[in-house]
């Protein structure tokens, strides 16, 4: 059985996260999400008995040895090292060797969520608790796969004070529909079937048209299918008690580029902005170079490869861009007066869409001009 | 939904608006599901 690409089309998963939800309730309080916790775990190591033992290393270690030297800079950053480098790993192997080597299942959001961890604690921010609350926190099934890449203090919240409310059902099971509809109806029929049928068919007969359309069915599809995936969660998350932070909102209507990566998978570009981009800034007071490396490690996040370096490069360029025609609005009053009507408004969007769009067919072509193999 | 129905209609009209959207939707689901070969989800093998 295969779950890791699209973990809520198993009907085992679909299965497990019910049993899940009904375990969260029946059970006594106390060891409830205990109970939730060793299953879970019994159910990855069931499907993925290697990726669980590395991710059960990884959680005791990040548990246990920041606490050792009582979170000090150094034990920090052994940890970081030691995850960010398993998972550096892993993406080059399964970058390079594809057929030959797989990624320990949400072994990408799971390192995530021990580094944010990590971090807090060194920042002192974390409320007191247990090594099983922290196993609770990593090993939640909803989020385990495909994310949101939610944060600890909340979740802990959550898991001391949750309670079955009637709103939170119908929530969950209302989002849990919605997300179903996102990936059957939009991104498996409308656009995997009837919009790729209609691109197909105009392929011969306007070519310009088709080129320009393909893009669009590709974002899209992600875009459908991702949310989806993320409303599921935060579904099965709220029909437990817990409330997940949103992934996405509305991307496609953002009016500038810096805004779209604050509205495109929420969970990450919050994290990297916690926990890259404003240390970054913090330590070499320099904006754009920070903007550059975050972007560029969430391009790599998504796959170990030169490709998406440039990607991220396109992408901090565009912010650039936007933060430079920023100052000249200042400057300018009859820009700034433009820059505030409907219409001005609605072009920003339609520009957005089409940057976000059409970066993978701009990489592209930038890596063929310069003659690399792409 | 619900509460966003309430604020133009009456309860038990909203209440029967909301069934039958989710009615709607989870038809649809099933039969495209099937449609697009993604039903093991829902353990259908038609």
């Amino acid at each position: 059985m295969h779950i890791s690409s699209s973990p809520y089309l198993s009907p085992y998963v679909i299965f497990i996260l019910v049993l899940l939800v009904c375990i969260s309730w029946v059970f006594p309080k106390k060891i409830a999400m205990s109970g939730v916790m060793v299953l879970s775990i019994a159910f990855l190591g069931y499907y993925a008995t290697d990726s669980l033992l590395i991710l059960l290393t990884l959680s005791v270690a990040s548990y246990l040895i920041p606490r050792q030297y009582s979170f000090k800079t150094q034990s920090i950053l052994v940890i970081i090292l030691i995850v960010s480098g398993v998972l550096v790993v892993y993406k080059i192997a399964t970058t390079v060797h594809a057929s030959k080597y797989i990624m320990p299942l949400g072994l990408s959001f799971y390192s995530f969520r021990i580094i944010h961890y990590v971090f807090e604690g060194y920042k002192q921010k974390l409320p007191k608790h247990t090594f099983r609350d922290y196993l609770t926190y990593l090993f939640f099934l909803p989020t385990f796969i495909v994310g949101p890449i939610h944060r600890f203090q909340p979740f802990y919240d959550d898991l001391k004070k949750r309670d079955i409310k009637n709103l939170n059902i119908s929530y969950g099971l209302e989002r849990i529909l919605y997300g179903y509809a996102k990936i059957i109806i939009i991104a498996a029929y409308l656009i995997e079937i009837k919009f790729l049928d209609y691109i197909q068919h105009i392929k011969t007969t306007n070519h310009y048209l088709y080129i320009y359309l393909s893009p669009f069915a590709y974002w899209f599809n992600l875009y459908f299918q991702f949310s989806g995936y993320s409303d599921i969660a935060i579904g099965f998350s709220r029909l437990m008690g817990f409330k997940i932070m949103e992934n996405f909102n509305y991307p496609f209507l953002a009016k500038n580029i810096s805004e779209f990566w604050q509205r495109w998978h929420i969970s990450l570009s919050t994290w990297i902005k916690d926990y890259v981009y404003i240390p970054l800034v913090s330590l070499t007071r320099k904006p754009f170079l920070s903007i550059l490396v975050s972007l560029v490690i969430f391009g790599l996040w998504h796959e170990f490869s030169f490709n998406y370096i440039v990607w991220g490069m396109y992408h901090a360029l565009g912010i650039a861009i936007w933060h430079k025609f920023q100052y000249i609005k200042v400057k300018y009053m009859a820009i700034d007066r433009l820059a505030s009507t409907k219409i001005f408004y609605l072009f920003s969007v339609l520009l957005t869409l089409h940057f976000v769009v059409f970066s993978f067919k701009i990489r592209t072509l930038f890596l063929q001009l310069l003659h690399l193999n792409y | 939904m619900y509460r966003f129905l309430l604020k133009k209609l009456n309860p038990p009209l909203a209440k029967v608006l909301v069934s039958l959207w989710y009615a709607f939707l989870i038809i649809l689901i099933i039969l495209l599901s099937v449609y697009v070969d993604k039903a093991d989800f829902l353990y259908l093998h038609l």
